[in-house]
């Protein structure tokens, strides 16, 4: 094993830290030297925190040297999506207009957590300005490429953490997921991505996009790292008044257990419109691992959706109603258009909207009594190029940016927990949904370790650019809407 | 459902804009009725669909799985 190949493995790379067969100080930097020669070709890293890395990592080799155990992340280098507060630095998240606030003065609660199981905070990522988008096209930080292929998108919001872990620059990253922002990116790069419960995780220090539907989530390149990097992340919170009042419920340990007696079915419907026949096939492929063939429709699905995005509209145009006034300019063009559509959303329709979650959600909780788990695809297609307006399937044109959280919407919407797993295939990544009830991460992620067992799904492999590649042509933005 | 023209929907999104206090540059005005319409397609779909009775309104909370 060579030291770089630590940076896909979080818990092989801790285990050797803590044992004292690596130094922390060494971890930092390969990653910073990787994100040196790879940033440039894919643009996920918007601020490189390389002195506190190196301190914080000089701290757990002398933890480890005086036979203390710095936890079970000791010396991972981790990235967060950069609209989660880190001491020191201006929290962004992706806008032009909040580069004038002062630094923040803490760490993100999410932030800590990591950090005192013993992980290194490395760096900044990008994403879609105030998290209102699928693609990562951020107008102020440049496009952030999809690692396996330059020329199309990472996805969004949180693209710069998905590609930071599928180029392993970092094992693991933190994202934050409102209407599959986590998934989405996951997906389209081909990692690992969990959205957990809401009120699971959380949010202080995270600079809020829609409050009612706002998740912290995290990407890994396994399954196993996904499982101790969000135990890690687990805990009390005093300052988050969303935060569920819950002891934490560690799933590590719960990986290997029994999943014969799971209750699986796949999800049509709603999530088989517009899907390419790729995700159908992947969706197939996981269903007939576990050998179920299963298949239910959640009732207006399309219903659910739109409210969603009603609910998403009007309490982002009602978060930005100062800059609106007066900054508009200062906006990513694409966020800017949304947030004034937003303003139009009658208040009836919002209130209708939130009626229609706890309906929906009424209605999805109780096809868990027959069911542990649900599978659907997370994307309708494998990642769109750069700047690309529509895909098209079966003849259908569809607008790329507005459809790539038709699948993921639903399930934010009613706060339930979702693993995205990366089905294995020739071609570009696709990622599929495990939908568990409302805090039982533990059984998706059991279920995903399955799959990974059986060799269905893993992290997608990363091809290095050649070592002549230096940089990639600018690219051109498309419109998103 | 009346399909309003895009001078008819300027009016209207100038209305509301403006009782929010933001001006709206015109050459920002096509961009902005493209994604009103959007919007109001999935509004027309949520009021298209009857609850049988009026439930709580959930905005988001801890509780939010909790009895």
């Amino acid at each position: 094993m060579t030291i770089g190949t630590y940076l896909s493995d979080a818990v092989t790379m801790a285990t050797s830290v803590r044992a004292g067969r690596l130094l922390a100080r060494d971890m930092v930097e390969t990653a910073l030297a990787r994100i040196g020669r790879l940033d440039p070709l894919i643009n996920c890293v918007t601020s490189l925190l390389a002195e506190r890395a190196r301190a914080t990592a000089i701290r757990i080799d002398a933890a480890v040297a005086k036979g203390s155990d710095p936890g079970p992340l000791a010396g991972v280098p981790f990235g967060v999506k950069n609209l989660f507060d880190i001491a020191g630095l201006t929290t962004l998240a992706g806008s032009k207009i909040l580069r004038e606030r002062p630094p923040a003065t803490d760490d993100a609660s999410v932030i800590k957590h990591l950090e005192a199981a013993g992980a290194i905070l490395i760096g900044a990522l990008n994403m879609d300005e105030f998290a209102y988008g699928f693609s990562t096209e951020n107008e102020h930080y440049g496009v952030t490429r999809n690692p396996h292929d330059l020329t199309r998108i990472a996805g969004g919001s949180s693209g710069g953490s998905a590609a930071a872990v599928a180029a392993h620059m970092v094992p693991v990253a933190l994202g934050s997921d409102t209407n599959g922002s986590v998934r989405v990116p996951a997906a389209l790069c081909g990692v690992f991505g969990m959205k957990p419960t809401f009120g699971r995780l959380s949010r202080s220090g995270a600079h809020a996009f829609v409050s009612s539907l706002d998740h912290v989530g995290l990407f890994a390149g396994s399954v196993r790292d996904l499982a101790v990097t969000y135990d890690a992340m687990q805990g009390a919170d005093p300052t988050d008044p969303a935060l569920a009042e819950r002891a934490p419920e560690p799933v590590y340990p719960t990986l290997a257990g029994d999943t014969n007696e799971l209750r699986v079915a796949s999800l049509g419907g709603w999530f088989e419109e517009h899907a390419g026949p790729g995700v159908l096939e992947a969706v197939a492929r996981v269903a007939r691992a576990i050998q179920t063939s299963e298949r239910i429709v959640i009732p207006r699905t399309d219903v659910a959706r739109s409210a969603a995005a009603c609910i998403t509209a009007a309490e982002a145009a009602a978060r930005h109603l100062v800059n609106l006034r007066s900054r508009q300019q200062d906006f990513d063009h694409s966020t800017r258009y949304r947030l004034i559509a937003g303003l139009a959303m009658p208040a009836v329709v919002t209130l209708h909207a939130q009626r229609i979650r706890r309906w929906y959600r009424d209605q999805v909780l109780r096809l868990f009594d027959d069911h542990d788990l649900f599978i659907a695809p997370a994307t309708i297609c494998a990642a769109p190029r750069i700047g690309e307006a529509t895909v098209r399937h079966g003849g259908r044109a569809l607008p790329v940016r507005a459809s790539l959280g038709l699948y993921t919407q639903p399930f934010s919407f009613i706060g339930l927990p979702v693993v995205t797993v990366p089905v294995i295939g020739a071609g570009l990544p696709i990622g599929v949904q495990i939908i568990a009830p409302p805090w039982r991460e533990d059984l998706a992620l059991r279920l995903a370790t399955r799959l990974e067992r059986l060799g269905v799904v893993a992290c997608h492999p990363f091809t290095e650019p050649p070592a002549d590649v230096q940089s990639v042509p600018p690219a051109t933005l498309g419109n998103a809407s | 459902m009346t399909t309003l023209v895009d001078a008819e929907l300027e009016q209207l999104i100038r209305l509301v804009t403006t009782t929010a206090a933001v001006d709206i540059p015109p050459t920002f005005m096509p961009a902005v009725i493209d994604n009103v319409r959007i919007l109001m397609a999935h509004a027309a779909l949520v009021m298209s669909f009857s609850l049988a009775e009026a439930s709580d309104i959930d905005a988001g909370s801890a509780s939010m799985f909790e009895p």
